[in-house]
């Protein structure tokens, strides 16, 4: 136990679980017999660390990992299942923006509940209030009701109070990310302050470089287990490094997830072979100027759809949009019964300029926007062994003097 | 469930020792339950008025065409002066059901956001409820020696039953207000079946109508027409509540059985109230 002395915080195989009933009417006949059925859901398992005075302790995880409800057990807000927690001193938490502040009342009325509740007397109290004023800075606000507050206001209030009240243990999740960056700093410098003094800070954020900045050590908590605990830099690069890597796990299943998506786009209707080309049928991608383009592809529709268009989008060199079909011309309506068909879409006269084009073509239903692509910019090039202009369209001129 | 004893003795203990922290949080809430309206405090007083007022025309003068109310001595008095001390019973019993109930839930932020003695939350519920209950029953003594109707020397008798039903309230909102933090249907069944319980009591009407001796021991089995009757020996006289000793004491005895296995059951679901809520 000697050994603890030092200490500020000692959890020992701290394990919560939140018991799970089937019905909220069981958990009360449960109070009565033990046979009651509930299922376990594990917040925390076995968790064990020791927290030396003086540390400013930053804690990383991600949402409903198990963050808040060990601070909630540290705080003694909730109980927990197994383990011991042994704290050192009074302990202020804010838990939460409003830090459990009753929205009906005044502010003033809400600083003096909560510094009753930790245990102060009213002289004690009343020898605070305009330190607790001052910082919060809110003006005549303190004299209104909580709930005529600005999220801005109750966390300037709310760190007010918990800083003020003169914690040895001050715990604070997540509450500094809706203050402006003026009161962000004027938070740090004090909990620095504190720090500096020898109490004990626990603090939540997402904000890493927070974290790595103010925090003299981590932890990381992943579904409830701890990971790490120890050095600030090593314990957020450890967790940078997690999720990077389930990021990109992240955008793997997504994007497997897409991939089907399209086996189920080609169950409907499945283009194939598709090929540029003179009226002919040709294959070609060099054209004169004004001739004709054709697009020539085979399409099967295996489940009948209401309305298939061909669409077709001419690009240039920079990928600027020279022209895109109406996606709702009728002229433009393909044949959509149940089967193979063939299409052939002709580009008639283009008055394209000579130079380097993309073409795209696609296969619409405008209904639902689904969407099948025949030809994704496919390059082409309109050659000419003549001048006639310079940009992208040829206009037929004619010029007449008297 | 643990020793039952034990339980009730701690729920009082932490009741006693935040006995002040529970008077200031009695009084926030009565600032919050008035705060905002422009009348504050008349409305507490209001409310009940207004249904005294119709009750005694619907039932005194529209049922009973302005008949007295016999004692159980003989005197006559007008029906509105029978009825007030019930009335103002029911009223107190009233809110720490239909209010009390979710006493608890009202005041999540107190149990998941801050460390805070949970068992204190009913009772200064009912002390904020006592309050104006204080209020009535300092009107209605006006009202009794403004109208010549006493009173007498019985009235110390509300020495006993003011604590006592103060009590037997803190004892009911506790067992409404644990239950209804786990079930929301327990909520609105108290809601639901208070009506029927204020009917059933005889609140407006005298219990003597009841012919049936049986009748009369089923009302009497409901501890709550125990202090609408005293309430009523204390403002109209006429009966020690020690002439009726043995009510008196099956009263007493409920009280005890039935705080003892609210505070067990408390103890055991309180812990979990923070993981609910």
């Amino acid at each position: 136990m000697e050994e603890n002395n030092n200490y500020s915080v000692v959890i020992e195989h701290l394990t919560k679980a939140y018991k799970i009933y089937a019905s909220p009417w069981l958990r009360v006949l449960h109070a009565f017999s033990s046979k009651i059925p509930y299922k376990n859901f594990y917040a925390i398992k076995d968790l064990s660390v020791k927290i030396r005075e003086g540390e400013a302790v930053g804690i990383v995880g991600k949402n409903g990992h198990g963050k808040s409800t060990l601070l909630k057990m540290i705080t003694g807000v909730t109980r927990q299942t197994e383990g011991t927690i042994e704290t050192k001193g009074r302990i202020v938490a804010m838990l939460e923006l409003t830090s459990g502040f009753d929205k009906e009342l005044t502010g003033m009325e809400n600083i003096y509940i909560k510094a009753r509740t930790i245990g102060m007397s009213k002289a004690q109290i009343e020898s605070r209030i305009e330190d607790i004023a001052r910082f919060a800075d809110i003006g005549d606000y303190l004299y209104q009701p909580v709930r005529t507050y600005s999220s801005g206001m109750k966390s300037r209030l709310g760190f007010a109070v918990s800083v003020n009240l003169d914690p040895d243990i001050l715990i604070v999740d997540e509450v500094l990310a809706v203050g402006d960056v003026s009161f962000q700093m004027k938070c740090l410098s004090k909990m620095e302050e504190f720090r500096k003094q020898g109490k004990t800070i626990l603090f939540v954020s997402h904000n890493l470089s927070t974290v790595k900045a103010f925090c003299t050590s981590a932890m990381w908590i992943k579904d409830g287990v701890l990971m790490d605990y120890g050095d600030t830099g090593t314990v957020v690069q450890e967790y940078q490094d997690y999720l990077k890597a389930d990021r990109r796990a992240e955008n793997e299943r997504r994007r497997q997830l897409d991939e089907d998506l399209i086996l189920t786009k080609d169950d409907m209707l499945h283009p194939s072979k598709s090929k540029l080309c003179n009226t002919e049928g040709d294959p070609q991608t060099v054209f004169e100027c004004g001739e004709d383009i054709c697009i020539f592809a085979n399409y099967e529709v295996k489940v009948q759809t209401d309305d298939l268009v061909c669409a077709v989008t001419v690009y240039d060199n920079e990928g600027r949009e020279v022209f895109g079909s109406d996606r709702h011309a009728e002229r433009l309506a393909l044949k959509r019964a149940e089967g193979k068909h063939k299409l052939i879409l002709t580009l008639r006269h283009p008055e394209l300029l000579p130079g380097h084009y993309a073409i795209t073509c696609e296969l619409w239903n405008t209904q639902s926007g689904f969407v099948r692509g025949i030809m994704s910019k496919k390059p082409f090039e309109i050659a000419s062994d003549h001048f006639t202009g310079t940009g992208i369209v040829n206009i037929d001129l004619q010029c007449e003097s008297r | 469930m643990m020793n039952p004893f034990s339980a009730l003795a701690e729920f009082v203990g932490t009741n006693i020792q935040n006995r002040k922290q529970s008077m200031s949080m009695a009084y926030s809430a009565l600032k919050k339950q008035y705060g905002g309206a422009l009348f504050g405090w008349a409305w507490s007083v209001v409310k009940p008025t207004v249904f005294i007022v119709v009750w005694w025309f619907g039932i005194s003068i529209g049922i009973r065409g302005n008949k007295p109310v016999e004692l159980a001595d003989g005197r006559l008095v007008p029906f509105i002066i029978w009825m007030i001390p019930g009335v103002i019973a029911w009223f107190f019993f009233q809110d720490s059901l239909s209010q009390g109930v979710s006493c608890v839930r009202k005041e999540s932020h107190l149990v998941n956001k801050m460390v805070f003695p949970v068992a204190t939350i009913p009772v200064f519920s009912v002390m904020s409820y006592w309050v104006t209950h204080m209020v009535m029953v300092t009107l209605s003594l006006i009202i009794f020696i403004c109208t010549g109707n006493g009173p007498t020397i019985y009235i110390v008798q509300l020495l006993f039953y003011i604590p006592m039903f103060f009590l037997f309230c803190c004892t009911v909102t506790t067992f409404v207000s644990t239950v209804a933090v786990i079930s929301r249907d327990f909520e609105q069944m108290i809601k639901a079946i208070l009506n029927v319980f204020f009917w059933l009591t005889p609140v407006l009407w005298q219990i003597n109508k009841l012919h049936s001796k049986i009748g009369i021991i089923i009302m009497k089995v409901n501890p709550f027409y125990f202090f609408v009757q005293g309430y009523r020996e204390s403002f109209l006289g006429g009966t020690w509540f020690f002439e009726h000793y043995r009510y008196t004491l099956y009263v007493i005895a409920f009280m005890l059985v039935f705080a003892c296995f609210t505070a067990g059951l408390q103890k055991k679901l309180a812990p979990d109230f923070a993981d609910v809520l």
